[in-house]
Parts: C-alpha cells; sequence; structure tokens
C-alpha cells in the first residue's frame, strides 16, 4: 500500500529486472548477428578468428539461460518461484525428450542432422508448454 | 496444507489483493495458499498469523490433525 492508501498491484522485483536484462540481451544478440554476418567475410575466413566471431551471437542466447537463473533465484514470491522452477523443469524434459529420440533417429534411423541451434530454441517453445501444464495443474487443484 | 485464511480475511473485509500487498507477495499466492494449492514456507506462514495477530496453528491446521 501506498501512504494514500492507494493499492499497488504485486509486481516482483526479479521479474523487472529480468525483463530489462532479456532486452539487453536480444538488442545484443541482434546487433552481433547482424554485425559478424555484414561485417566480415566469414566464407573467406578460417581458423579461429572464424570460430570466435561464429560464437558471438551465441553468447547473448547462451545469457538468457543465465538470467532465467537469476531470476529464479531472486525472486521474492516463493509461490511465483514455484510456478516457474515447474515450467522450466518441464521445458527441460520435453527437450531433453526430444533431442534424445531425435538423436537415435539421426544415428539409427537415417534422418537429417538437426543443427544443435535449434536446442535452446525448442527449449524456449517449450516454456510454452511448462507455462500450459502449470495452468492444467493449479486448475485442477482448486 | 487446510487453513482458515478465507475466513480470517472475510471477518476483516480484506480482499485477497489487500492481503497480498500487505505480505508483499501477489494476489495468485494468497489465493494458491487460501485454495490450499500452495503450503507457504514458515518465514511467510509466520508473517501471515502476524497480519493477523494468531498463533500459527490458528491460522493452519496441522496435516496430523486434519480428518
Amino acid at each position: 500500500m501506498t501512504t494514500d492508501g492507494a493499492t499497488i498491484r504485486y509486481r516482483d522485483p526479479a521479474t523487472r529486472r529480468y525483463n530489462r536484462r532479456m532486452i539487453v540481451a536480444m538488442f545484443s544478440y541482434i546487433v552481433l548477428l547482424i554485425s559478424v554476418q555484414r561485417g566480415f567475410p566469414l566464407d573467406a575466413m578460417d581458423g579461429p578468428a572464424r570460430w570466435v566471431l561464429a560464437a558471438l551471437p551465441g553468447l547473448p542466447i547462451a545469457a538468457v539461460f543465465w538470467l532465467i537463473g537469476a531470476m529464479i533465484l531472486d525472486m521474492h514470491d516463493e509461490y511465483l518461484r514455484l510456478l516457474e522452477v515447474r515450467k522450466a523443469m518441464i521445458a527441460t524434459g520435453v527437450t531433453m525428450t526430444v533431442v534424445s529420440i531425435v538423436g537415435f533417429l539421426e544415428m539409427l534411423g537415417g534422418a537429417p542432422h538437426l543443427p544443435l541451434f535449434y536446442v535452446p530454441v525448442l527449449w524456449f517453445g517449450s516454456l510454452g508448454v511448462g507455462q500450459c501444464a502449470n495452468m492444467l495443474i493449479e486448475r485442477q487443484r482448486s | 496444507m487446510i487453513n482458515h485464511l478465507r475466513a480470517l480475511r472475510a471477518a476483516r473485509g480484506w480482499s485477497q489483493q489487500h492481503l497480498a500487498d500487505l505480505l508483499e507477495v501477489s494476489r495468485q499466492s494468497v489465493n494458491a495458499i487460501e485454495t490450499g494449492r500452495y503450503d507457504p514456507s514458515l518465514p511467510l506462514a509466520f508473517k501471515l498469523a502476524e497480519l493477523f495477530d494468531l498463533a500459527i496453528e490458528d491460522v493452519f491446521v496441522s496435516p496430523s490433525k486434519e480428518q
């Protein structure tokens, strides 16, 4: 409550920090991706310099996982934290299930190779599955 | 865990949102605790009891005493 009695709707500071940092990470990703693709003749390069440049756009994506972890650790609201943890665990389970099966399909089933880049993409998409599972579980319990 | 939160809140005329503001948590958290979907941590349970000026066992029913 504010001093004049007006009600403040709860917003966890950790979530606000996460949103701000996420914007920075996504902006960095776009800038790095465009800079590396357009600023350097990657096809004409070889060796460590090319590897470092090629890895650069992956860093902001990797940072997102750390940001999610930091948000979960910093969250003040323990019930919302439980929901976030469950969502991330479901996303991890879905991703690991899919990549395990795809791995054997590639190795034994002659399926085309799936670039590793799609693993984090799949995980981010699976967060939606986790969100739906949260809604269903909570609705079932109420 | 069974609790008397809804009755205690209603007796004071507090909305879930008002209680959430006092506890500095979300309204969803209050709703989840009230409906027994989520058991709060000890610090949050103490905070709740202190808000109502009651002992924890006057707010939450011990699982061993649930029928």
